[in-house]
């Protein structure tokens, strides 16, 4: 639906949808509005029923996820090494890392969850764009579990 | 909308409702891993962030002794008796000085409680921390540990 409409609009929808996240998530505090702009267009909600494997031992980290709502459980070897909920973030910082590191755990929701998922590239193009946010948000940006390996 | 099923593991939702059911009463506490060696916290509740100033990435997967709040004025004495409960599996309170984020200090009323899963092995612990200067809550303690130890109630 979105892609039908012309990009400024495109834009300020996105940018309502992710309000909440973008406005309650310390990370983006101090963000230049341009910045905001371009992050909520590459954020993307999904959702997973309980029971949905959302990463898998191994994967390639290629996006991070923030619960805005259910808990998912985070398991090594199926032993239980977090269970996570609202406005937690999971998945590895990629303003840390040259390179992207794969997951050590597997990430499985434990009831119906909505996530926001933002790739690293595109979370990295954004921020390489505005320079001077790139540190503030790299050393604001709290992982609640780092699933690099 | 219906609800697709997928394999969890029975003792993983129960988790899920036990932190539902304690959640609501206004408290403070964490569940940890009672399987895994140094018995590492799994989940602590946005009340226990609170209390103590940390976030819930910096307290997630530390041990459940939370070495991390312990400073000068804590009991060793309290220390090895919680360590010795959590060891014993015993349902066990302490009272305790302990230490937030920010270097101020509190009486802490710790309470912990084993829980078991259905092949009767402990397989996690609720700590529940209730900072003895919000005395009022006191007496409700008494209502809630036995009720989470026998999950069928």
């Amino acid at each position: 639906v979105l892609k039908g409409f012309p990009e400024c609009l495109q834009a300020d929808i996105c940018l309502h949808l992710n309000r909440n996240l973008l406005e309650n998530t310390s990370a983006f505090k101090g963000a230049p509005p341009g910045c905001l702009r371009a992050l909520s267009m590459k954020f993307k909600t999904t959702h997973a029923p309980s029971g949905d494997n959302l990463v898998h031992r191994g994967d390639v980290l290629t996006a991070l996820f923030f619960i805005s709502r259910g808990t998912i459980e985070i398991l090594k070897d199926n032993v239980v090494m977090a269970i996570l909920g609202k406005d937690d973030v999971f998945g590895e910082n990629p303003c840390s890392y040259s390179t992207v590191g794969k997951s050590s755990c597997k990430v499985r929701a434990l009831t119906y969850c909505d996530l926001h998922k933002i790739f690293r590239d595109d979370l990295l193009d954004v921020l390489q764009m505005y320079p001077e946010f790139f540190e503030t948000f790299s050393s604001n940006l709290e992982i609640t579990f780092n699933l690099r390996d | 909308m219906p609800v697709r099923r997928g394999h969890v593991a029975p003792q993983n939702t129960f988790i899920d409702s036990i932190i539902r059911k304690f959640d609501n009463l206004n408290r403070r506490f964490i569940v940890a891993n009672a399987q895994v060696e140094n018995k590492p916290i799994i989940f602590c509740n946005d009340g226990f962030t609170e209390l103590l100033g940390y976030t819930r990435g910096e307290i997630v997967q530390r041990s459940c002794m939370c070495e991390f709040l312990h400073g000068p004025h804590t009991s060793p004495n309290a220390v090895a008796k919680i360590a010795e409960a959590l060891e014993d599996s015993e349902e066990r309170q302490v009272e305790i000085v302990y230490y937030k984020k920010d270097g101020s200090k509190f009486l802490c009323s710790q309470v912990m409680a084993p829980i078991r899963n259905e092949e009767g092995i402990v397989s996690m612990f609720i700590i529940n921390f209730e900072d003895l200067t919000d005395a009022p809550y006191r007496d409700e303690l008494d209502d809630v540990v036995p009720s989470i130890i026998d999950p069928r109630k």
